[in-house]
């Protein structure tokens, strides 16, 4: 290889050959927004006409109060939905405690993790994968997986599917704690996934 | 060196197929990989999305070395387990197709499919399927050390063809 500075075509097939050449990444930050004791976070750009499958992912989740859990509510063309139209199954694990299995038909947000606590170390973590958010002839569907602690220190896991089954264009998302708590804190960051 | 999805190929169905080949998408480049899938629908009722491996001589591969398990969550009703030994394809790798509004998407992952070890994959899809509602969280394995180099999508065992969708593979850097 040339080392004259300037990559040619050769140069970066032959980089890309042997994974060295970074090109342009196909998961797309789109935004990362921080919680201090927030009741919300929303995400309004989501370039879902770009964008088919998203994901995002919350980090040192922690709710105002014990045992709430991180949650989610869509918006259709800039209106919040928050009617009791979403659905979701949820299989969760508790390290000194239980399995489980928990679904709803008629709620007003979708759950994303299991509970948490509130002492320093109690977090949650979770991501989150969404799907034909942009697409106004689809029902809007998510995937996710969580690990965190809750109050009393026991480790617990949660994974998840929700849907809105309405077909319309979704253009943001709100993250929140389950029934009003607010977040302590939390880092949240939003990806879109090229060509997805 | 970037860490991130590189994109390889992604495929978009626009007419009624029945199997859809993705080929040349697995290399020395990467051990892991993700596929995602985003309306996969059909013109009426329900298929499955199943899933078998592709050699590097471009044969698909249908000796039953598929092994699979996974829990169906259902927003309605008590889950259900699904466990495979032995069978000639993974079952309902992308969930289930059906059509209108409904339909199916997912975030799968596969491992090693390149180098001669076994071929595993974590899978996490969602499917509207005639007003009900299902996540599938699970696991796949193909017992032989075989190298691969594509997946074959097959929607034959409901006799559905698949409308749309679109699929995408990429490397996990």
């Amino acid at each position: 290889m040339s080392n004259s500075g300037i990559f040619d075509v050769n140069d970066i097939r032959y980089l890309m050959d042997y994974q060295q050449w970074s090109g342009v990444g196909t998961l797309e930050l789109i935004e990362t927004q921080s919680a201090s004791n927030s009741a919300a976070l929303d995400f309004l750009i989501l370039k879902e006409d770009i964008y088919n499958v998203h994901f995002m992912t919350v980090t040192n989740f922690q709710p105002a109060s014990d045992n709430h859990y991180i949650a989610y509510r869509l918006y259709e063309s800039g209106t919040l939905e928050t009617a009791a139209v979403y659905q979701q199954a949820r299989q969760y694990g508790i390290a000194s405690g239980t399995f489980g299995e928990s679904n709803s038909t008629g709620i007003d947000e979708v759950t994303v993790s299991h509970a948490t606590g509130t002492d320093d170390e109690e977090t949650n973590n979770c991501y989150i994968y969404f799907y034909n958010l942009g697409d106004s002839s689809k029902y809007s569907f998510s995937t996710s997986h969580s690990s965190g602690v809750q109050a009393g220190g026991s480790a617990n896991f949660e994974f998840a599917g929700g849907v809105l089954p309405q077909t319309s264009t979704v253009d943001g998302i709100r993250i929140l704690t389950d029934q009003g708590s607010n977040m302590e804190h939390a880092e949240v960051s939003l990806y879109g996934i090229r060509y997805s | 060196m970037a860490t991130n999805l590189q994109f390889i190929k992604s495929e978009t169905i626009t007419s009624p197929v029945s199997t859809l080949d993705i080929t040349d998408v697995f290399s020395a480049n990467y051990d892991v990989y993700q596929i995602t899938a985003n309306g996969l629908s059909t013109a009426g009722s329900t298929t499955y999305c199943a899933a078998k491996l592709i050699n590097s001589s471009g044969s698909v591969l249908s000796d039953g070395s598929y092994d699979d398990a996974y829990l169906s969550l259902k927003t309605n009703a008590t889950y259900g387990e699904s466990r495979n030994v032995g069978i000639t394809y993974w079952q309902e790798f992308f969930g289930d197709a059906d059509g209108g509004a409904e339909g199916s998407a997912g975030a799968n992952y596969i491992f090693n499919p390149f180098n001669t070890a076994y071929t595993f994959n974590l899978r996490q899809t969602f499917h509207a399927q005639g007003g009900l509602y299902r996540a599938y969280k699970g696991i796949g394995v193909y017992k032989q050390t075989t190298s691969c180099t594509g997946i074959h999508l097959m929607f034959t065992e409901l006799s559905q063809d698949v409308t749309g969708g679109t699929i995408s593979v990429y490397g996990v850097k």
